[in-house]
């Protein structure tokens, strides 16, 4: 059975998601529930860092999918950060880099979000 | 002092040779095509004073010539491909002037100013060309000149070859990358399924896998749920689609279509962009797959088509295996709360049977399904009086044995009472009556023996007549009066009771239509007439014996073939004992 953690942070006025573990078909469901209470709490500058991610499978991104679009519209965004090289494969073989704003380190993500935001 | 001409000829082949040898490092050490290309068209535009130059290569795919690099006005645009099909002569010149060309790949070139076509070679394959105009005032190209050319384009062949072979593997690879990465998501995709039994965590499952790996915002699934087709996966959609229109996909003749294949688009499909639609069938029943457009606008590749077909089969497959175990837990439920009707309604049969003395008594019930409508019941009201009875109530299942739990509840409240047969019969009947509806009937005898004087009383309401040997007389009769069916209508008409001196020796035989109405294979009952004459032939046998018999001379005569529940209630009065 796959393990799967989800940690929540606040860095000024990003929301940070750190994830843990194995994000799959079965795990796909609890990032999904972390995403919309954000968007419920009307929080829509997120980050997702993948730091402690140690595999994503297709489902995974499917959760990414599942809300951009509506968060762009809120005029947010979830930005992907800290990905390892297995990680960020998967990302690069599905297209996701076209769409997704993937970025090496935390703080840049944190950095636009604050420059494109200035009244945060 | 000058410098003598051989010494100056030493020199520039010197520095040519540098050029060359710092031009081949650069190139061979470099794995990128791009840069390859350029440079060496640069280098030889410098190097020749021309002001047009173009690489020509063979195209692995199309099988075609391409003009992948252009510099000056050559009037031909970067990446067109030529409709020659040979482009080589049978010759291994170091470079051929146009006219030396075969004529269709000349044609491609006449206004374009190349002159000069240097083929790029290895040693196993002709790669392209490298071309160029003529020097600029159109001055013949020195011997010098042609050689570094030459020279330069046999080190560049390598150094292309190379690196076009390494952008072949890199290109494989990533073929090969995500080939593996959709055998992990079938893998994942029918491992979930297979453990999951819950249809909306499937369809969940189906959802993200759909969005995260062909990045689609939109889709459906439809398929046929009890007869009609449903949406059972709505993605991102608006509007409806109607039924004719679903009927429409579902009847789609091939496996993959566009949508703009299809003859008449419906404005479902239009509406919402649905870029591609899949059949997936298994026997009869099919299923289609609707999917939008690619967030990263890329077309549906061959690869995701494929994939698309076998997700599309999984989650058919899984969807209708969760509706099939749903229906064998329904069944299974349903077994099981008959085996617990069963056991109830076992425990309202006596047991052990009563046998006061002199009556010797045997019985058996055998329903022909799991819970009957059949009952039988014998009970001593006190030390006198012995109450048998006999019942069938209409239809079968729980239905019937409800009904037949209510009789014994009053029967067995109403004899320790000892009112009047008849007129109970009527009370009773007036309670079926009220609590049942019209189609429910029970044919119902009962009887009071009293012990000592051997006084029997009967009422029979609507039952087969059960068979009386009178060992007096030695004949048989039937027991018959009484009235009609229990249930049918109030008590209007009231009913009578029927008596019979017993005396030792005598039998009486109450059963159910599991017995007289029993079929042979010519369709004939076995009637109460076969039952009067093995009583007759036997009456000296045992309950139990004659019991036994009858049941024999029944299965010999359906051949097992029981139409309904089997019931038998059997009573012999033993002759006084001898002390």
């Amino acid at each position: 059975m796959s393990t799967f953690d989800i940690t929540p942070r606040k860095v000024e006025s990003v929301e940070i998601l750190d994830l843990t573990g194995e994000l799959d078909a079965h795990t796909a469901p609890v990032l999904e529930e972390s995403i919309t209470r954000l968007i419920d709490e009307q929080k829509y500058n997120i980050i997702v860092n993948f730091t402690s991610l140690d595999y994503i499978s297709s489902a995974g991104l499917g959760v990414f999918m599942a809300y951009i679009e509506e968060l762009r519209d809120l005029g947010g965004d979830i930005k992907l950060t800290n990905m390892k090289e297995s990680v960020f494969n998967v990302f690069d073989l599905l297209g996701f880099p076209a769409l997704y704003d993937i970025l090496e380190e935390e703080q840049e993500a944190v950095r636009k979000f604050l420059n494109s935001n200035p009244q945060d | 002092m000058p410098l003598s001409d051989a010494s100056n000829d030493s020199l520039r082949s010197r520095f040519e040779l540098k050029t060359l040898l710092d031009t081949s490092r650069l190139l061979i050490e470099s794995h990128d095509t791009e840069f390859i290309l350029n440079n060496l068209l640069l280098i030889i535009m410098g190097k020749l004073f021309t002001p047009k130059s173009a690489i020509i290569l063979r195209d692995e795919q199309s099988r075609k010539w391409q003009l992948v690099r252009a510099k000056g006005r050559t009037g031909l645009q970067e990446g067109c491909l030529f409709p020659a099909e040979s482009a080589a002569p049978a010759s291994d010149k170091p470079y051929f002037t146009l006219e030396e060309l075969p004529d269709d790949f000349r044609a491609c070139f006449q206004t374009s100013g190349l002159e000069l076509f240097f083929p790029i070679r290895t040693s196993s394959e002709h790669l392209g060309y490298l071309c160029t105009a003529l020097k600029i005032g159109n001055a013949p190209y020195s011997r010098p000149e042609l050689e570094f050319v030459e020279n330069l384009v046999i080190i560049s062949a390598v150094a292309l070859s190379n690196s076009m072979l390494v952008n072949r593997l890199k290109a494989t690879n990533r073929e090969l990358d995500q080939k593996v990465q959709e055998l992990n998501t079938l893998f994942e995709v029918s491992r979930e399924f297979n453990t999951l039994v819950d249809r909306s965590q499937m369809l969940s499952v189906f959802r993200f896998t759909l969005m995260g790996q062909m990045m689609a915002r939109r889709f459906f699934f439809l398929m046929r749920l009890e007869g009609q087709p449903q949406l059972i996966l709505q993605q991102g959609l608006k509007g409806s689609i109607t039924k004719a229109e679903k009927e429409q996909l579902l009847a789609m003749k091939s496996e993959f279509i566009r949508t703009e294949e299809l003859d008449e688009i419906p404005a479902y499909l239009r509406e919402n962009k649905i870029e591609a639609l899949v059949r997936v069938k298994f026997q009869d029943e099919r299923a289609v797959l609707g999917i939008g457009p690619k967030a990263s606008a890329q077309p549906y590749s061959k690869s995701d088509i494929n994939l698309l077909i076998s997700l599309g089969n999984l989650a058919f497959l899984s969807i209708q295996k969760t509706f099939l175990l749903e229906e064998r837990i329904e069944k299974e439920r349903m077994e099981e709360e008959l085996t617990i009707a069963r056991t109830i309604q076992n425990t309202l049969f006596p047991s052990p049977l009563p046998k006061p003395k002199p009556f010797d008594v045997a019985a058996i019930n055998v329903p022909s399904r799991q819970v009957g409508g059949d009952y039988y019941d014998v009970l001593c009201a006190d030390d006198r009086l012995l109450y048998m009875a006999i019942a069938d109530v209409t239809g079968k299942g729980i239905p019937a044995s409800l009904l037949m739990a209510n009789l014994q509840a009053m029967i067995h409240v109403l004899s320790p009472l000892k009112l009047d047969l008849a007129e109970t019969t009527g009370k009773v009947n007036d309670i079926i009556f009220a609590n049942t509806p019209s189609d429910k009937f029970i044919s119902f005898f009962w009887g009071r023996a009293d012990v000592q004087t051997l006084q029997f009383e009967y009422c029979n309401a609507g039952h087969n007549p059960p068979v009386y040997w009178s060992a007096a007389r030695q004949e048989t009769g039937l027991l018959t009066e009484g009235g009609m069916l229990l249930g049918a209508l109030n008590t209007i008409i009231p009913y009578q009771a029927g008596r019979v001196q017993l005396q030792a020796g005598d039998v009486v035989v109450m059963f159910t239509d599991g017995i007289s109405e029993a079929m042979n294979e010519q369709d004939e009952e076995f009637g109460e007439e076969r039952i009067a004459e093995i009583v007759a032939e036997h009456h000296q046998k045992t309950a139990q014996e004659l019991k036994q018999l009858i049941l024999e001379e029944v299965r010999t005569f359906c051949k097992g073939n029981y139409g309904d529940d089997v019931t038998m209630l059997i009573f012999k009065i033993n002759p006084p004992e001898q002390h």
